[in-house]
């Protein structure tokens, strides 16, 4: 992304991809990329899914550009996208294994057995997010992960603020009793 | 109520800058043609936009002139009676101009005279 982007507000951004500008849009991209990925997520349950379902809520959301009412709220307007895009993925495939989080990491030596680790870590934490309800998911992955405020989150997933840090407190209770505590006390630090 | 953060690190899709740098390309690829038709779209509406001001601006010059022109041009002294300019106009005999400024109705007599008195 640009410097010149970086510092541009959604709606101008918005303003300017309706018009083409294939900057504007990769900014919206790399600025909402992770978003639109955990509320994927929170939906497919999976990673691989989630990367597809973001591919095409993007594109999607640059053909209904003209649609966004409220250029400045692009995340909340691109968040029914990206819900919409990932049932629909569901609903196609009806059943999806979780082979690609347990990817066969080939090789051998330390650089292998760092990759394996970090791949383990990935299907653990995935698996026991998966256990999470969806609202739950959805929120703990904006706020953890993508650093959103509960403010924020309210206004992009429609919820309260108090009920934002609801859903976050318990879903990382839920995840410190579903996951091994060694990790748990690696994740918190 | 504790809001300390998990380290979802582990899952971040943006983590490994090349992986994401290549999934951001690949969504640019599939969106090109559509950016495309948008800037193919958006020349003409943009010329059409730039010169809108221009010209409504040009516009509101030529009415102030034309207003300023207007009330400087002396204009001709009103008629007392237009009305029977309006009847002269149309060709009525200046004998039947009373009925077209009043509401009663020529007789047939009043028409003759008025039709004689034009010869």
């Amino acid at each position: 992304m640009t410097e010149e982007c970086a510092a541009v507000s959604d709606a101008s951004l918005v303003g300017r991809a309706r018009g083409g500008d294939p900057a504007a849009f990769e900014a919206l991209v790399r600025r909402h990329y992770r978003a639109a990925w955990s509320i994927a997520w929170s939906v497919t349950g999976n990673g691989m899914d989630a990367e597809d379902v973001c591919q095409d809520a993007f594109v999607r959301a640059l053909e209904r550009l003209d649609e966004c009412r409220r250029p400045e709220s692009f995340l909340a307007w691109l968040r029914t996208i990206v819900r919409s895009t990932a049932l629909n993925l569901i609903e196609r495939r009806k059943v999806r294994d979780a082979a690609p989080l347990d990817a066969v990491v080939e090789g051998s030596g330390p650089e292998a057995d760092a990759r394996a680790a970090r791949a383990e870590l990935r299907a653990g934490l995935e698996r026991a997010l998966a256990q999470l309800p969806e609202r739950q998911r959805e929120a703990l992955l904006l706020h953890d992960l993508e650093g959103m405020t509960h403010a924020e989150i309210a206004g992009t997933i429609g919820v309260s603020e108090v009920n934002s840090r609801q859903l976050c407190f318990v879903a990382r209770r839920r995840l410190r009793e579903i996951l091994d505590p060694r990790w748990v006390e690696e994740a918190l630090g | 109520m504790s809001d300390e953060r998990f380290d979802l690190s582990g899952i971040d899709p943006t983590r490994d800058e090349a992986s994401f740098d290549r999934v951001v390309d690949g969504i640019m690829a599939v969106a090109s043609d559509e950016l495309e038709r948008r800037r193919t779209t958006a020349r003409p509406l943009a010329a059409v936009s730039a010169w809108t001001r221009p010209a409504l601006a040009a516009a509101a010059v030529v009415a102030a002139i034309s207003v300023a022109g207007l009330a400087a041009v002396p204009r001709p002294p009103t008629s007392a009676e237009p009305e029977a300019g309006i009847a002269e106009a149309l060709g009525v005999p200046a004998d039947l101009g009373p009925f077209v400024r009043g509401e009663a109705s020529p007789s047939v007599a009043n028409v003759l005279v008025g039709m004689a008195g034009r010869r």
